[in-house]
């Protein structure tokens, strides 16, 4: 009897979680809209790559960006003289606003449209959209695209040269040591063991792996022509990844600190391209578009240059009490996993249900092109949420260098 | 000018006794059967009630009989061959026959027991083409199909790893069966396939086709009576999808397609989205290929057309239940008339106006 009633109850649960869920009045306000809202009108991306490996691994930045322009003006069906601003998102490639301002006009972009890049380590597609957005709010624009680009490819990080007077101040010198260096320091600093970081990117592979045999990535990538192939699916999850392989993993700098970071629990090297389509509301409304999202805020800080893997851990409640949001609001959280074990430390310190975050896994398993992830973020959490009918996403990520950055977007479409 | 006024829905009470399903008799245009449960299907008894329309009645419905059992009900098919006979789901996973004429005191007996199911059994459907076949699934995770003759199931299919909560006959092919479960997922069986497990530590069967319905879990779908292979699904998603499945390969073909197992696809032919809590029962109106009515944990059932090109996809909302509204099932007979029934102990009866 205790049983089936056990199970009776469970079953009725989720049912009733997810129907009784009464909005908060915080949420109720970010649900209204307004004609000056900023909304997202499209949000796709490039299929990824392994890099040096993968199906982008010959392709150049710029070839990468035009292509993705011109799939998504095809797409969209946007006339592009009407657009006021792009913005791109981007970390490593050589003269970056050359190439990105070539890629617009080689992709039929008139040249009245102007554009800028911007550099904010891993959160740059992050800080695209946000640079659009705000001179969407500050009247400079009505339209702008925000785009988010890296090929690791053929622009892995250069190696950061200080002179000797700078590397004097300890931080200083600790904020151009190498991402690695910050995962094994976060791994010592809080005891965060193997164990618990194979944990977490099994967690990533596994929800990776199924959201890939579900087609839920279908959603979100824009097939693009390249070199003769069209290109429509990441080569990037691995399906069949488990404790005992991840176990098996030798570590990957075993120079630092415990050696606990493996190339199974940090976040894959790839290479891919997204796009944002944000405008006011009420153009969105006369140009026919359809509104899929709307941005709300973003918040940026700083943190020990040392653990610069614990952004998020500052980034996520400073962005969250900016709107009178509790973290029981958010829907979904898509945090960037750039190793498992400063994710690890960012989950268990925010308190944040593992269901909730990154639940078609995240950069672990998918790959973290640096320029894109801030912008596949937004995408792969507004995708999730319009495939279930929710509301609420907070993207957030690591910075590097010793940063962090969130953000808070708002799913108004169906699937 | 005053709005045009509508009849208020025939309606009946059931005091104590939660409603998780109605079906409509296949033989008498003013007959239809109630699934109930005490204390809401959480512990307790069950009570099956035999309820005709009585019009120019008070209420318009009369409860004629009633069976008692001892655990809920949860689902509840009439037979398509003896117009007597109907089949119940229980929680203890039993499937009961019982016989509306065997009439010898208050809570009397089935006339058949069937105790395969080792969980909650929470669908039942008889095939109108097989027309001595019946069908249940449960919370164990399988479909099992049986006759009245048999005393114990003709076939046992483990259809998925989670909940099954409902199962249903394709309308047109008599082989093919659909299911949907809390994993998410709509799937397609040809009975006729050899029920091969992929393995023992994956002991289910291979569907014919397997459609990724939603993220949460599907509660309820229902076979289209005019397209083959157009099939609607509810859920804890608060959506009702029409997917197009004519992609299917069958028969022989069925289980061919290489390891993995059977297709994945389905096209999402419709996307009905309204409901502020889950859906939990859709059912096509057998008169109109582009209509079909929903319950909702919202409380309301809703009527919606699957047309292109219409201003609005909502035809109607009936919000007379003040509970879940657990089941909506069209007149066989009657065009246009449906019935609906809710956790409130309440069967409506009614002709909606759309």
């Amino acid at each position: 009897m205790s049983a089936s009633l056990a199970r009776r109850l469970k079953a009725i649960a989720p049912i009733l979680a997810r129907s009784a869920s009464s909005q908060s009045s915080a949420v109720q306000a970010l649900l209204q809209k307004n004609a000056s809202d900023v909304v997202i009108t499209f949000a796709m991306r490039s299929p990824m790559g392994k890099a040096k490996k993968g199906q982008l691994k010959d392709v150049p930045v710029d070839e990468l960006l035009s292509e993705l322009l011109r799939a998504s003006l095809e797409k969209t069906k946007l006339d592009p003289a009407k657009i006021d601003d792009i913005a791109v998102g981007t970390c490593h490639p050589p003269s970056p606003l050359y190439i990105s301002r070539a890629a617009a006009l080689a992709a039929g972009i008139p040249d009245s449209v102007p554009i800028s890049t911007i550099n904010r380590l891993c959160s740059s597609g992050l800080m695209a959209i946000r640079s659009i957005a705000h001179s969407i709010q500050a009247g400079d624009a009505e339209i702008g695209l925000a785009l988010g680009v890296e090929s690791m490819t053929l622009h892995p990080r250069p190696t950061p040269m200080l002179s000797e007077g700078v590397a004097k101040t300890t931080k200083a010198n600790d904020a151009v040591q190498p991402m690695g260096w910050t995962s094994e320091m976060v791994a010592e600093a809080y005891g965060i063991s193997r164990e618990k970081q194979d944990h977490y990117a099994l967690i990533s592979h596994t929800r990776a792996a199924e959201a890939l045999q579900r087609g839920f990535f279908n959603d979100e990538i824009l097939p693009i022509k390249l070199s003769d192939k069209i290109l429509a699916q990441d080569d990037t999850v691995r399906p069949g990844v488990t404790a005992q392989s991840l176990a098996g993993l030798k570590p990957v700098f075993p120079q630092w600190g415990p050696a606990t970071t493996t190339a199974g629990n940090a976040s894959g090297v790839g290479d891919g391209a997204g796009l944002v389509l944000l405008m006011r509301r009420d153009r969105a409304e006369k140009e026919g578009m359809e509104i899929l999202g709307k941005w709300i805020g973003s918040a940026v800080v700083g943190v020990e240059p040392k653990l610069m893997g614990v952004g998020p851990i500052k980034a996520i409640p400073a962005v969250l009490e900016r709107f009178g949001l509790e973290k029981e609001d958010v829907d979904i959280f898509e945090i960037n996993e750039a190793f498992a074990s400063q994710f690890a430390y960012c989950v268990e310190t925010l308190d944040i249900p593992i269901e909730k975050i990154n639940p078609n896994g995240g950069s672990i398993a998918l790959t973290h092109p640096l320029g894109l992830t801030g912008v596949r973020q937004a995408i792969t959490g507004l995708s999730e949420l319009r495939r279930r009918n929710e509301s609420v996403l907070c993207t957030s990520m690591c910075v590097g260098s010793g940063m962090g950055a969130a953000a808070i977007f708002i799913n108004e479409a169906r699937r | 000018m005053p709005p045009p006024l509508h009849p208020p829905p025939l309606n009946v009470q059931t005091p104590g006794f939660a409603h998780y399903s109605l079906a409509w008799s296949p033989f008498h245009n003013s007959r239809l059967a109630l699934a109930s449960s005490a204390n809401y299907g959480l512990v307790g008894n069950g009570r099956l009630h035999i309820v005709s329309l009585l019009p120019g009645s008070v209420n318009g419905l009369n409860i004629d009989k009633q069976f008692d059992t001892q655990d809920g009900l949860f689902d509840v098919a009439w037979s398509e061959i003896h117009e007597n006979q109907l089949a119940v789901a229980s929680g203890d996973g039993s499937i009961k026959l019982f016989d509306v004429m065997i009439n010898v005191r208050e809570g009397d007996l089935p006339i058949r027991i069937w105790h395969e199911h080792t969980r909650e059994a929470f669908s039942v459907d008889w095939s109108n083409i097989r027309k001595d076949q019946f069908m249940s699934c449960s919370w164990e995770g399988s479909i099992k199909i049986w006759t009245p003759e048999l005393q114990r199931s003709v076939t046992t299919i483990p259809a998925h790893q989670a909940c099954v909560y409902q199962a249903l006959y394709s309308p047109h092919l008599p082989d093919i069966v659909a299911s949907c479960s809390a994993d998410g997922t709509l799937r397609i069986f040809d009975i006729r396939a050899p029920v091969s497990a992929q393995s023992l530590t994956n002991p289910v069967a291979l569907p014919a086709l397997t459609v990724p319905g939603s993220a949460t879990e599907l509660l309820t779908l229902d076979w289209n009576k005019y397209q083959q292979f157009y099939i609607a699904t509810g859920g804890v998603d608060k959506v009702i999808r029409v997917w197009d499945c004519r992609m299917i390969r069958l028969g022989a073909d069925a289980n061919s397609s290489g390891p993995g197992g059977g297709q994945i696809g389905g096209a999402c032919e419709a996307y009905l989205a309204g409901h502020e809590y889950a859906v939990r029962k859709v059912n096509w109106s057998p008169h109109r290929a582009d209509v079909l009515a929903s319950a909702s944990y919202d409380m309301t059932c809703r009527i919606w057309t699957t047309k292109q090109g219409v201003p609005s996809s909502l035809l109607y909302i009936h919000d007379a239940h003040s509970e879940f509204v657990s089941g909506c099932a069209w007149s066989l007979y009657d065009e246009g008339i449906l019935g609906t029934c809710a956790w409130d102990c309440r069967l409506n009866v009614f002709r909606p106006e759309f």
